[in-house]
């Protein structure tokens, strides 16, 4: 258990260790009646809700997750019951084994007709007067866009080990958010937060980017180990990861425009139903970013906007991607490219006309700053040749005879721009953070942060500037590993965090002792914080304010193939050019943004994943570094989708896109 | 079940499950820790060993299914002269995938520049189709596997297509 931050959490082992399997529903909502064990061997013990020494619960993002169903089942897969024992595929058969039997209800789903008992959070937005906008249109043009993305398997090993000592209990799990998972097992196991004890185990960007799961395992395994009096372990199995950990949120956005006479955009009415699975985990936060992102970048002068966020029966979603923005750009991008082409317009040159304006005022009420967006646009159209060749899929899609110019496929090329931002816009908890920095008399630096191991490549980055600043070798700087006995609280790392925050105050804290090391003794201690809310130009409650500084930018071409045989959707190209702010290191940018886009498109639905994106950052001196994780799946869905549209000749307003369902298409 | 079989260039047997999976044979019962369970379903790639000389998932291979074949792991060719070539090509232009997938990706690495020593791209594509590990770009890998051909070119130990 001593040096756990090099290590997966499924090879770490502790002698006398038991293993911890769930029972875990096999419905989707109901009530339990009765959970029937078999006959269980000696050193196997089951722990039901009423064994549980602490809470039944966990809470996240203002919502409170039980670690046991307790006669509701929410979700299926939600654990019912403990199985501890000291063999492991003994205890996972003995799981699979135990009955429970349910009187099933309807199970929640994602739909504009959802039930009253679904809705947890609503925000209204009205500016200006949409009816007498909508009144004095030329054109009016409604569009309903369904986004729910697929998830893939993370690679890496999911679970938790907790260990029972005198005077506390030990956790190690793989998380993004330590200080959490510490609060989660205090609040299950009743023990004072001082008596918790949690280290990382290593976590890779590959893996999912986990905040509910490793607080909600580690609760559970650290439950068990106290009621059991043993260390105990417990990892996800495959069909585990699976069925708990690929789950991303979704949305049914519904939009109607008002279009001038020269395809302006004059009014927008949105309707929003969205939502991330059971328990509504971060419901508030996913549910503002998708309202600030929901008229994209449009310059509209009434907007009218009715979001809803809703609990459906399925595992709490991860905070994949653009954790709400994603569905908010898929559908206003893919609305916007079937404005344009109802103008008659090439899509780009449509953007550039309908963009805000610099000082627009934004859904917030904000005054727009300038934007490098139009520059993006212009720079993606360039790189792509996207005119000349949007312009030739339409002729050739008009004259309706493609397939004699170009046997056995259908090409389409589609545009969308977003923007993007890095931080938590409603909970000031996990937007605050704390780094110290140690520097001692051998000249060596120690940064303590509980998010700067994760991601891996991260720990480069901050070596690496603070070796700069401090004017010593990189090899003379460690990052103490993920542990809460050692590291200050630093906040979740996820949305590009570790670039934004941590990076932010591990500089303030170098430069400081900069200033100070051939003044004052060595060693010299120096810690910065950020608190969640002081200073935010933003108040999440009248939604108002500036609520990302600084914002992150990004535009997309994706160009497509459609064999008219096999239907298999290939890539030709991909072109995003993104303003970061400034970039730390613009090769380690790069594999992320490529990486992203390969997960987005099998996200849509594609499987060969073997495309080369053409990635160009623009990037403007001395700004500060902004948000890099999720840009490129915002804007990605959109203008794969918009390309296939364009190929095939039919509007496709959802993700995933299968190759059912453009057969289904061309065959109506 | 007593399954045999020739495990880097030893021959091996053990009583075991017939249905356990054979990258948890490798694992538990022969602590080699290269290839590592990731989704279990075939599609990460974590878990790339050599079965009778073609790369394979072992986490889809029942341990009865490996009886009387020749498998090697990434320890059993983590000393060759080839496998030195790959990773001082993945350092060299430091190409670092995530600790889950790197040993199965060299593992690949080195079917791929057995097979095809100077690779065209379409021909890494082909190679890696079976790794989705999300950790690293294709982009990134391209100019490893090049960099790879290129130490090895320049030692003399270049193969002609």
């Amino acid at each position: 258990m001593d040096k756990v931050s090099k290590e997966f959490i499924d090879d770490l082992t502790v002698q006398g260790m038991l293993h911890c399997a769930a029972v875990r529903s096999r419905i989707h909502r109901g009530t339990i009646r009765e959970i029937v064990a078999p006959e269980l061997p000696p050193n196997v013990m089951m722990i039901r809700e009423a064994d549980l020494p602490g809470g039944n619960c966990i809470s996240m993002g203002n919502a409170d997750v039980p670690l046991l169903a307790g006669s509701n089942v929410e979700h299926i897969g939600q654990a019912v019951a403990l199985l501890c024992g000291p063999n492991e595929p003994e205890v996972h058969r003995l799981a699979e084994l135990v009955e429970v039997q349910y009187d099933r209800g309807d199970p929640l789903t994602l739909t504009r007709d959802f039930k009253i008992n679904q809705k947890l959070y609503s925000r209204q937005i009205a500016i200006g007067n949409t009816q007498t906008a909508f009144e004095k249109a030329s054109q009016i043009v409604e569009g309903e866009y369904t986004y729910r993305p697929e998830g893939t398997i993370p690679v890496g090993a999911a679970g938790a080990l907790a260990v029972v000592e005198n005077d506390g209990i030990r956790v190690a799990t793989p998380t993004r958010w330590l200080f959490h998972v510490r609060q989660s097992v205090a609040a299950a196991t009743g023990l004072h937060q001082d008596r918790v004890r949690v280290m990382s185990t290593r976590v890779t960007r590959a893996d999912t980017n986990c905040l509910w799961y490793p607080s909600l395992t580690a609760a559970q395994t650290a439950v068990a180990a106290l009621v059991t009096g043993k260390p105990v372990r417990m990892i996800a199995t495959a069909r585990e990861k699976r069925l708990l950990l690929t789950k991303r949120t979704g949305c049914i956005i519904t939009h109607k425009t008002a279009l001038g006479r020269s395809g302006e955009v004059t009014a927008m009415e949105i309707q929003i139903v969205a939502e991330s699975g059971a328990f509504g985990i971060f419901a508030a936060e996913y549910l503002d970013r998708l309202c600030l992102a929901a008229s994209g970048s449009y310059a509209a002068k009434s907007l009218k906007l009715d979001a809803v966020y809703i609990a459906t029966s399925t595992p709490p979603a991860e905070t994949h991607g653009g954790a709400g923005f994603d569905g908010a750009f898929f559908s206003v991008e893919v609305h916007a490219n079937r404005l344009a082409e109802l103008c008659q317009e090439d899509p780009s040159v449509w953007r550039l006309k309908n963009l805000l304006p610099d000082r627009g005022l934004t859904v917030t009420r904000a005054r727009a700053g300038p934007t490098p967006q139009r520059k993006l646009i212009d720079l993606v159209v360039e790189l792509s040749d996207f005119r000349r060749k949007y312009s030739a899929n339409e002729m050739l899609k008009k004259r309706g005879d493609r397939p004699n110019f170009i046997p056995g496929y259908l090409r389409g090329i589609g545009i969308a721009t977003c923007f993007h931002g890095g931080s938590f816009m409603s909970d000031n908890r996990a937007n605050s953070a704390t780094v110290t920095v140690k520097l001692n008399s051998e000249s060596e630096l120690s940064i303590l942060s509980s998010s700067a191991m994760v991601p891996e490549a991260t720990v480069d980055i901050l070596s690496n500037s603070a070796a700069r600043i401090l004017n010593i070798d990189s090899s003379q700087v460690h990052i103490e590993p993920a542990d809460t006995a050692a590291v200050p609280d630093s906040g979740p790392a996820i949305f590009s965090r570790d670039v934004t925050v941590v990076h932010r105050l591990l500089t303030s804290c170098c430069q400081t002792i900069q200033k100070q090391r051939f003044r004052t003794p060595l060693p010299i201690e120096m810690s910065r914080n950020r608190s969640g809310g002081r200073g935010r130009r933003w108040d999440p409650e009248i939604f108002r304010g500036v609520p990302f500084s600084p914002l992150s930018w990004a535009s997309c071409v994706v160009e497509i193939e459609l064999d008219t045989v096999t239907f298999e959707l290939s890539i030709r190209g991909v072109w995003i050019a993104i303003h970061p702010g400034s970039l730390l290191d613009e090769k380690r940018a790069t594999s992320l943004v490529e990486s992203e886009l390969h997960a987005a498109f099998e996200a849509c639905g594609g499987y060969n994943r073997f495309f080369e994106p053409v990635i160009r950052f623009s990037q403007r001196s001395g700004a500060r570094p902004a948000a890099l994780e999720g840009i490129a799946t915002n804007v990605f869905a959109p203008a794969f989708v918009s390309a296939v549209s364009q190929a095939t000749g039919f509007y496709f307003d959802s993700v995933p896109l299968s190759k059912t369902l453009i057969l289904q298409y061309l065959e109506t | 079940m007593t399954v045999s079989f020739l495990l880097n260039g030893k021959s091996v047997s053990l009583d075991v499950p017939p249905n356990k999976r054979l990258v948890d044979v490798l694992r538990e019962d022969f602590h080699l820790e290269g290839a590592r369970p990731g989704c279990y379903a075939g599609e990460c790639g974590a878990c790339t060993v050599f079965v009778n000389g073609e790369l394979t998932h072992s986490c889809l291979v029942p341990v009865f299914a490996a009886q009387d074949t020749d498998i090697i792991t990434y320890e059993g060719l983590a000393d060759t002269q080839e496998m030195k070539y790959i990773l001082a090509g993945f350092d060299a232009v430091h190409y670092h995938p995530c600790a889950n997938c790197r040993q199965s990706r060299l593992l690949t690495a080195y079917a791929l520049l057995t097979t095809h020593p100077v690779p065209e791209r379409r021909e890494i594509d082909a190679f890696f189709s079976g790794h989705r590990c999300g950790c690293s770009s294709m982009g990134e890998l391209y100019t490893a596997i090049e960099q790879a051909v290129d130490m090895r070119r320049r030692s003399g130990r270049h193969g002609r297509r």
